[in-house]
């Protein structure tokens, strides 16, 4: 979900631009460690609200993603301690997290790059994949729902979207490949 | 699955826990997994957050209003509604876009966009408004009805699930049932939570070996069942027990109109005023008479001023016997009543007492807890009453055979088994069938279970074999009355004591017997009144009242044809003729009254060319065809087994004294000879005169043949001679009692307790070697400890109060017969797969209501048409319509199609040709020829139709005879069904082959022609039939059509006056006047219009 015409507070302006410029990273970031498009979209927030209450740690100019990524890894061990009292969910082990959160902190450096690479990747979606991740993100219609439009199976539609994902992935990989030299 | 499909159904929430722990493991050990999983959350992340590129490829697709963006300080309060709300908003938006069929009522919309050139652009902006963040949006309250697990959830679960996690334990899959709460919740559902409910996970898979049901099922859940069920569980799953398990309880309230306006005003739908008078007194007498209103009975109406005039017209239609004769005819479709036996020869079953007892029943109001004892019952009560035994008919009428190599034991199985299914079909709304082969895949009902209340009816004394005969045991006579009774017997006391007479007789005659034979002029003598056929003008002395034999035999010639044998006619017609009818296989025997009348009894004997025939007539005197018996040899033919071509309209005497005219050669009609009514015995001894020259010729035995001796007694020892005279008197009356006392099939027990087999898959050789008692299902309410181990029991199970389905079965089938459809819509099935009640309330209110009433028919029909909602105006607004096209919520009174009978029963009445009178055996009315033929059994007794004449052909539908293999074919157009199983709801179609029979048939077109004739002298005879069919006049746009049409035909035929006349031939009745055919002709075309109507043949 955009995060764009966020009101610009006279006080910290810079620091919310930055905040909401890093809610895609720092989102993308979470959801890798806790594997749970809901619950990281939970921590998200908790993750805003601590950068915001935090912002007088912050220097302007320093490194932004390190230190929301810090938080944001924190964030989640916290959040994790929370579900695995709470519920039985299953959670990655200390281990495979920090090894999961080394490895996505260097893929998330580029970004920037994928970001663009998606843009034109997205571009070359046949129509039928568009259109479903149109309807899945720009839309956020459920999977449900996007079944009952095209009149398929869920099943079909998220095979469909899974499709769509992985032709992105593809494209974004090659875009992002050193050409040979 | 790949393993990335497991990252995609992360993103998309579908992974199972099962499949996260698979994934979680994976990613430890594979290294180039875990990195493209990072990237399909970055993926995922910049898809969700970076949407510039989205939103410039999805610009074709307008939005009106962005959706208001919550800020990202502020969206930790909107999160905070939860995984519960999100579901409720997915669901919102399901009915929303799809769904107008008020499953969820949904308070307020969102306006739609009006400047869209396409739908799915409108659809694209309400789901985006809707949908792109996860709360309803404010300024659209949405108010979703509570998920009711009866009303939306089980019916979901019972199509798709219970086939292999229901009641049936042999084909239950992975120990899993959905039907039962305690075993649904233990891993399956889990309250309060969808996600981990494995239900939930089931169903939405995309790994399709998980998925449920299997795709190999073919069944599918569509993503609003999907929605609801995960609502459902959000909520907490609250569970119900299947509604119709429930006892009904009166709900806040009362009548009819109480509970039916309630659900109007939350659909919002608009009820239609009272229909005007013309269409309410048409209405209600159909429905409660089966015939239309008289114009005087509907002017009278329209006339009365009385504030109570329609409930005047309701008492006077309740208490007319047509009542009796209308509700009927829908029990008979349940009772699955006809007169053959259904299967193989279909062969004619005397049953019509029982058709005439339900009559009966109905017209006196009998109680209906009553009239199911008696029908279940009947003969198990103390002393039965002939009528209670009659009653038991009701489970006499299923279809029996008697064909070859039929193994008697697997039809008694078969017998039992269609009276379980009819009894549990009737009364418990239960489609118990299922349950004989493997325990119900739907309903609480086990193999046990079936074979329990199959025990009921596994301990008859019926044969497994019909025997092809009119009387399988159990059967009883029907008296008239008592003194019939008595009569009887004192005539079969004083056959016994004849016969002992003529024994005695017989003995005392040996010395005049051996004198007579060894008198050397012992000759060949004659049979008692032998009228010998000597001189030319030889005429035979009998008349109507007389009773008479005669005998001929006959050499039917080598090529088909109808060859006459011999008549005695006088100048007025009057006298008999004798034909060979090879066609029909055999002799015509018809006696003309000189008036018009005459009686006919057609021998069948297989006649065919080339082949020879003795064939006696024995005549009563009765003046009727039944009076006649006839033998093949000395054989005597069940009028049954060699039916006659019946013609008894004979008014007038047929006595003469013209000469009698041979007409055939003398190798044709080799004898011709007549006597007084001679007995069976005498019959045999007329067959073997030809022996007997040989045996007076021959040398005396020391012990005389049988033949001789009889002879003897019966052609020259006079005491013998008039004890055979009173014998066949005796015999006489006594056929002529038994006439009059119907059989009629009973149900009777055998003695001792009723058990039954359970039988592996319902075979009948496949015993398990498990006996059961007599049982009923545990799911409903026991049996009271004193109950009788027997049908009564069942019976009185079955109406007690307790049981929660007898009385709501029964009020929403009387329901259905007013409004079309039952307020559950499936009469026959009340269980999980029958469809839920459009008004629970409604139907507990009634059906306690009906209970609490003494289960008063009458008063619940009364209930019924005095309700606003059955008298409202049938006309529909197009908002209503599109709301409700079948009218399941009555903002319009009722209308639809008519049943076959009623259109039939209609036109007739409209005529004035109708014959009202109740009961008695079945007539068979015109129907084309050869129907039965094409059907049947060369050596069935109901292989060839023969109508009937007179009165017959104008009684009520309900008194058409009705053969199972080839029911009347003017009913089957309309639907009828062929009664050969328990029909509770009628299919309505409508079809070219209506119209086609109410234009030609011969029954409709000379009901027209009578109507026209009816009509043709009134002051407007296009009006007055207007009023007879339609019991309204034609405005004046209507009438200028009709008038133009009657303009129209009287020019064709005043240019042909011959098709004119032909047209006023068809069917029997006479014209009463034909001054003027061309107007007559002309104006029965339009009659014959008219009943065509949409109008006439729909109730409105």
């Amino acid at each position: 979900m955009s995060l764009s015409q966020s009101r610009v507070s006279p006080d910290n302006d810079e620091f919310l631009t930055l905040v909401e410029g890093h809610q895609g990273p720092i989102y993308g970031f979470v959801l890798s460690l806790i594997a749970d498009p809901h619950v990281a979209r939970d921590i998200l927030q908790e993750v805003n609200l601590v950068l915001w209450r935090k912002s007088e740690t912050f220097t302007l100019g320093t490194n932004f993603r390190a230190w929301a990524f810090k938080i944001a890894r924190l964030q989640v061990l916290a959040h994790r301690k929370k579900l695995a009292r709470d519920s039985k969910r299953l959670l990655f082990n200390d281990e495979l997290l920090e090894t999961v959160a080394a490895e996505a902190g260097e893929i998330d450096e580029a970004y920037e790059q994928r970001s663009q690479a998606l843009q034109a990747c997205l571009k070359q979606l046949p129509e039928r994949q568009r259109n479903v991740v149109i309807k899945r993100y720009l839309h956020g219609v459920s999977v449900t729902q996007i079944a009952t439009e095209l009149r398929l199976q869920a099943n079909a539609v998220s095979q469909l979207l899974h499709r769509s994902r992985q032709s992105l992935g593809l494209c974004i990989r090659k875009k992002l490949a050193p050409s040979p030299e | 699955m790949s393993q990335d499909l497991k990252f995609s159904k992360m993103l998309d929430g579908q992974l199972s826990p099962e499949e996260q722990a698979e994934l979680f493991h994976q990613l430890e050990h594979d290294g180039e997994l875990r990195k493209s999983y990072a990237e399909f959350c970055q993926l995922h992340a910049m898809l969700e957050f970076d949407q510039d590129s989205l939103k410039e490829m999805a610009g074709d697709f307008p939005r009106e209003v962005p959706p208001a963006t919550p800020r990202w300080y502020e969206s930790n309060l909107v999160r905070g509604f939860g995984a519960a709300a999100a579901i409720a908003a997915i669901a919102v938006a399901a009915f929303t876009v799809t769904s107008d069929d008020d499953e969820v009522v949904i308070a307020a919309r969102p306006p739609s966009p009006t400047d869209s050139n396409s739908k799915l652009a409108t659809y694209n902006t309400e789901m985006a408004s809707l949908l792109s963040h996860p709360v309803p949006p404010y300024d659209t309250p949405v108010h979703v009805e509570e998920i009711q697990f009866n009303k939306h959830i089980r019916p979901i679960l019972s199509d798709n699930c219970f086939s292999c996690h229901g009641p049936d334990s042999a084909s239950r899959k992975g120990d899993l049932r959905l039907d039962r709460e305690a075993d649904a919740k233990e891993f399956a559902i889990v309250p309060g939570n969808p996600d981990e409910s494995e239900l939930v996970f089931r169903l939405e898979t995309d790994d399709t070996s998980e998925l449920m049901p299997p795709p190999k099922s073919h069944k599918t859940l569509n993503p609003q069942e999907i929605v609801l069920i995960k609502r459902w569980i959000a909520e907490g799953a609250p569970w119900q027990e299947h509604w119709a398990f429930i006892k009904p309880a009166k709900a806040e309230g009362s009548g009819i109109d109480h509970f039916v306006d309630a659900e109007l005003k939350v659909r919002r739908l608009t009820p239609e005023p009272e229909a005007d008078r013309q269409t309410l007194i048409r209405r209600v007498t159909l429905d409660l008479t089966g015939l239309p209103p008289t114009p005087t009975e509907v002017a009278t109406f329209v006339a009365d001023q009385s504030p109570n005039a329609y409930e005047k017209l309701v008492d006077r239609l309740l208490s007319s016997p047509r009542y009796g004769e209308h509700r009927a005819r829908y029990w008979l479709d349940a009772a699955r009543y006809a007169d053959t036996h259904g299967l193989h020869l279909d062969n004619y079953r005397e049953m019509w007492p029982y058709r005439d007892w339900v009559i009966q029943a109905y017209n006196a109001n009998q109680p209906f807890d009553q009239f199911t004892i008696e029908q279940l019952a009947g003969d198990l009560l103390p002393e039965p009453t002939q009528s209670q035994l009659v009653a038991t008919g009701f489970n006499r009428c299923n279809v029996t055979t008697s064909e070859g190599g039929a193994i008697a034991e697997e039809f008694l199985v078969r017998y039992a088994v269609d009276r379980v299914n009819t009894t549990s079909s009737v009364w418990l709304g239960l489609t118990t069938g299922c349950a004989q082969c493997h325990d119900h895949k739907f309903d609480p009902i086990s193999q046990t279970e079936y074979f329990q209340l199959f025990a009921y009816f596994n301990h008859t004394t019926q044969p497994g074999m019909d025997g092809n005969q009119p009387d399988t045991p159990p059967i009883i006579r029907v008296y008239p009355d008592a003194e019939t009774k008595e009569q009887e017997t004192v005539t079969k006391a004083k056959l016994g004591e004849i016969g002992r007479q003529l024994k005695a007789a017989k003995k005392d005659a040996a010395p005049a017997f051996q004198a007579w034979r060894e008198s050397k002029n012992a000759t060949v003598g004659h049979l008692r009144g032998h009228q010998n056929r000597g001189a030319a003008d030889f005429s035979v002395n009998f008349g109507k009242d007389q009773p008479m034999t005669i005998f001929a035999e006959v050499a039917a010639p080598d090529k088909l044809g109808r060859y006459p044998l011999c008549e005695q006619l006088d100048e007025n017609g009057r006298g008999f003729r004798m034909v060979l009818d090879l066609f029909e296989e055999g002799v015509e025997l018809t006696f003309f009254d000189g008036e018009g009348g005459m009686l006919q009894a057609h021998l069948i004997k297989h006649l065919r060319p080339g082949s020879r025939a003795s064939l006696s007539w024995v005549y009563d005197g009765s003046g009727r065809s039944e009076g006649v018996v006839a033998y093949s040899g000395a054989r005597k033919m069940g009028r049954e087994r060699f039916p006659y071509l019946e013609i008894d309209t004979l008014a007038g005497d047929f006595a003469n004294d013209a000469p009698l005219k041979i007409l055939a050669d003398g190798e044709m009609l080799k004898k011709l000879e007549f006597y007084d009514a001679l007995t069976a015995d005498e019959i045999k001894g007329l067959n073997s005169l030809s022996k007997i020259p040989g045996m007076l010729s021959g040398k005396m035995e020391e012990k005389p043949a049988q033949e001789l001796l009889d002879h003897f007694h019966q052609a020259h020892h006079e005491p013998t001679r008039k004890l055979y005279a009173q014998q066949s008197e005796a015999q006489m009356q006594l056929n002529q009692i038994q006439r009059s006392t119907p059989i009629t099939h009973v149900m009777a027990d055998k003695p001792g307790t009723p058990s039954a087999p359970i039988l592996d898959r319902g075979e009948y050789d496949h015993p398990t070697g498990e006996i059961v008692q007599p049982g009923v299902p545990a799911a409903l309410p026991k049996l009271s400890n004193d109950a009788p181990m027997n049908r009564l029991g069942l019976a009185q199970w079955i109406v007690d109060p307790e049981n929660p389905l007898t009385a709501r079965v029964t009020v929403n089938r009387i329901w259905q017969e007013f409004f079309g459809a039952g307020l559950v819509e499936t009469a026959d099935d009340f269980g999980t797969q029958g469809s839920v009640p459009t008004h629970p309330e409604l139907l507990n209110w009634l059906a306690v209501d009906f209970v609490e009433n003494g289960w008063d028919v009458k008063r619940l029909v009364k209930q019924i048409v005095m309700s606003q909602a059955y008298r409202r105006g049938s006309k529909i607004d197009s908002r209503n319509w599109r709301k409700d096209p079948e009218n399941r919520y009555y903002a319009r009174g009722p209308r639809f199609r008519m049943d076959a009978e009623m259109i039939r029963d209609q036109a007739l009445f409209a005529s004035g040709l109708l014959v009202e009178k109740i009961g008695g055996p079945g007539v068979r009315p015109y129907q084309p020829g050869g129907l039965w033929q094409s059907v049947g059994y060369e050596n069935s007794n109901t292989v060839k139709f023969f109508r009937h004449y007179n009165e017959a052909l104008y009684r009520r539908s309900i008194y058409t005879f009705w053969k199972r293999t080839a029911p009347p074919p003017n009913m089957t157009a309309f639907d009828a069904p062929n009664r050969e199983s328990c029909i509770v709801n009628r299919e309505r179609t409508n079809t070219p082959l209506q119209a086609l029979v109410l234009m030609n048939d011969v029954q409709f077109v000379e009901a027209a022609r009578h109507l026209a004739e009816r009509c043709l002298q009134l002051e407007d005879p296009v009006q007055a039939i207007a009023m007879h069919v339609l019991g309204r006049e034609f405005a004046p746009d209507e009438y200028s059509i009709a008038a133009n049409s009657l303009r129209i035909f009287r020019e064709h035929y005043r240019n042909s006056p011959e098709e004119a006349k032909q047209l006023l031939t068809e069917g029997d009745k006479p014209n009463s006047n034909l001054s003027n055919p061309v107007g007559l002709a002309s104006l029965t075309m339009v009659a014959n219009q008219l009943l065509n109507l949409d109008e006439a043949v729909t109730k409105h």
